[in-house]
């Protein structure tokens, strides 16, 4: 009996180390990477990005290039068409 | 006088001028951000307690804001102190103030009481003399941060004084079976299993230490000892904690379940090593960057060497062991007890580390194993004249002696903002990379300061400190509300307030985040520098 509780507590003891040092940190790794793209820093971060794109955007006299702009024309009167709204 | 009588005057004088400093200076800390939540939480199981046996009671009324305790976030909170002292404010229809006292006292009380159990355990336990003793509790309430919670951290350090009682008579009943220390060692670790249900590991290591003592030295055999063990154990923790009397066995499990996690809805990440993590996905290193950062270095030097003592001596007797019949995983007594120190420290850190336990706001989850720590040093000096010579010894106590007075002089200078120790070799990396003042101790003297210099003014907050706590601790002269505004973290308010505080402690990295900037019209007005370290900073227009 004595003996079984050592010798289960020895290897526990290094299963559990091995669990740790491999699958627990590379779990944690990806987990912190994941949070620090979701976060609420981050989004603010993304925020303030995109409105300061827009309003430097705004101080040009032109935002698209021509081919882009027209391209985007188009586009948005052929769907503007199907949907069927003035 | 023999020397006897002289040593043991001297620890008497010794242990009352500790109870009369901290019967003293208790009521300098500032009621820090816990202690309002574990308010609530004595008054929600007083509550249940009444709703449950006196429905039509009139306090029932008083309560009526309070949350039902099985829709709290807290219900998995052992109440074992935050209920008694609810129930001694409503009893003596205390005030707010004079209930955070109370609490900032006992807390201190009890601590004060377990350095005495410290006290014993080495000096019976380790067989240490009297004054060997001493500098083991010494160590003990000389480490700064140690020191400074043990008068606002009603569960660390709570946990940590309980565990030391129980760990004194777990030994005892191992050593001495009978009814007295049965009752005591059960009392003890469901109290302090009701603290931290991590308390738990305490009695399932004295089990098992009890398996595998020689058959001489039982005197019940395993399964009777089992029974009367666990049964007083769990009927004990089942009567003081009011969460487990309608459905025990489904709520121990939650609370199980609870304690190794963290609340989803805290949502908060930390600072550690210059980036903000999650507190669920902490490195290994976690602790120990911790530990060796906030413990006088002296301190961490015997603490290592008694600790490679005991595992030298040990390993030499462990691998001699046969794996047969007539096991044996200790050869005397004395072996026992340091082996079982041994392992009531490393079993907590090694379960954390490898479950990936949730931890915060530094090690403090982690500072009952201290006085383990502070034993295995205090063997490791004791050992010492056997290994080497009384020089060598001497050489050592002088080196502790001197860190003793350092962190005295520390403790004197800096109070009652010790928290914020650092060893001086951690000290230059600290800005940054671990936070300073997350109990925002030091809020309170930087407000004091504006109010010696204003009577009146209106302060927003640029951290994540909750400043209307100073409510609780302001000087009866001035009044929240009437002398002083707090504004809160909303952007909307800075430009508006006279002061902006911060104590640079956050939630989430500063960097991007609006309520955490100070505005550029504001100027530096006020730094709290302690100990080379900026622990808060007002600014002004």
């Amino acid at each position: 009996m004595k003996s079984f509780i050592l010798k289960s507590a020895i290897i526990f003891f290094f299963c559990l180390l091995l669990f740790r040092f491999t699958i627990v940190s590379l779990v944690n790794e990806y987990e912190n990477k994941i949070n620090s793209h979701i976060s609420s820093s981050h989004i603010e971060q993304i925020k303030k990005e995109f409105f300061q794109s827009i309003k430097e955007n705004n101080e040009k006299d032109n935002i698209l290039d021509p081919e882009d702009a027209e391209l985007l024309s188009i586009f948005i009167k052929k769907i503007l068409n199907e949907l069927n709204i003035r | 006088m023999n020397k006897k009588v002289l040593s043991n005057l001297i620890t008497t004088i010794f242990f009352l001028i500790f109870l009369c400093i901290g019967s003293l200076i208790f009521n300098d800390y500032l009621v820090t951000p816990d202690e309002p939540l574990h308010r609530i939480n004595g008054f929600i199981s007083l509550k249940y307690i009444f709703e449950l046996f006196i429905p039509d009671s009139l306090l029932l009324s008083e309560l009526g804001n309070i949350p039902d305790l099985n829709n709290d976030w807290r219900k998995t909170y052992g109440v074992l102190f935050d209920l008694p002292l609810s129930s001694i404010e409503i009893l003596f229809n205390l005030n707010i103030q004079d209930a955070f006292l109370l609490r900032h006292f006992l807390t201190f009380l009890i601590f004060f009481i377990s350095t005495i159990f410290f006290f014993y355990l080495l000096k019976i336990h380790l067989k240490t003399n009297n004054f060997l003793s001493l500098l083991g509790v010494l160590i003990l309430i000389s480490t700064p941060r140690i020191f400074s919670n043990s008068f606002y951290n009603g569960k660390d350090i709570l946990f940590l004084s309980l565990i030391i009682i129980a760990t004194f008579y777990s030994l005892n009943l191992l050593k001495n079976f009978n009814k007295k220390n049965l009752f005591l060692a059960c009392l003890f670790c469901a109290f302090a299993s009701n603290i931290r249900i991590m308390g738990i590991y305490l009695p399932v290591l004295t089990y098992i230490f009890y398996v595998f003592l020689p058959d001489d030295q039982k005197f019940k055999n395993n399964i009777n000892f089992f029974l009367y063990f666990f049964l007083g154990y769990f009927l004990i923790l089942y009567i003081t904690w009011p969460f487990l009397w309608l459905n025990p066995l489904e709520n121990f499990f939650l609370i199980l379940k609870e304690s190794a996690s963290y609340p989803i809805h805290w949502d908060f990440e930390i600072l550690y090593l210059g980036n903000y993590l999650n507190p669920e996905n902490l490195p290994w290193h976690y602790f120990f960057v911790w530990f060796l950062s906030t413990t006088p270095i002296i301190f961490v030097f015997i603490i290592f060497f008694g600790i490679l003592i005991f595992l030298k001596k040990y390993f030499n007797f462990f691998l001699k062991i046969t794996f047969d019949k007539n096991l044996k995983l200790w050869k005397t007594s004395d072996q026992m007890t340091s082996l079982f120190i041994f392992l009531c420290f490393f079993i907590p850190i090694f379960f954390v580390i490898t479950l990936n336990s949730t931890l915060y706001n530094g090690w403090r989850h982690l500072y009952f194993v201290y006085p383990f720590l502070i034993y295995l040093a205090i063997y490791g000096l004791n050992v010492l004249s056997d290994i080497f010579n009384n020089n060598f010894k001497n050489f050592f106590i002088t080196l502790v002696v001197i860190q003793i007075i350092s962190n005295i002089y520390f403790i004197f200078k800096t109070h009652p903002v010790q928290n914020v120790y650092f060893n001086f070799i951690s000290k230059p990396y600290i800005e940054n990379n671990l936070p300073v003042d997350y109990w925002g101790l030091g809020n309170k003297k930087t407000i004091d300061f504006l109010l010696s210099q204003q009577i009146n003014f209106s302060v927003a907050n640029s951290s994540f400190t909750p400043l209307n706590n100073l409510k609780y601790s302001l000087k009866p002269e001035f009044s929240y509300s009437k002398n002083i505004t707090f504004l809160g973290t909303q952007e909307k308010n800075k430009n508006t307030s006279d002061f902006i505080f911060t104590n640079y402690y956050y939630n989430r990295n500063p960097k991007n985040m609006e309520k955490f900037k100070i505005p550029e019209n504001y100027k530096s007005y006020y730094k709290l520098i302690i100990d080379g370290i900026i622990v808060n900073e007002v600014f002004a227009k």
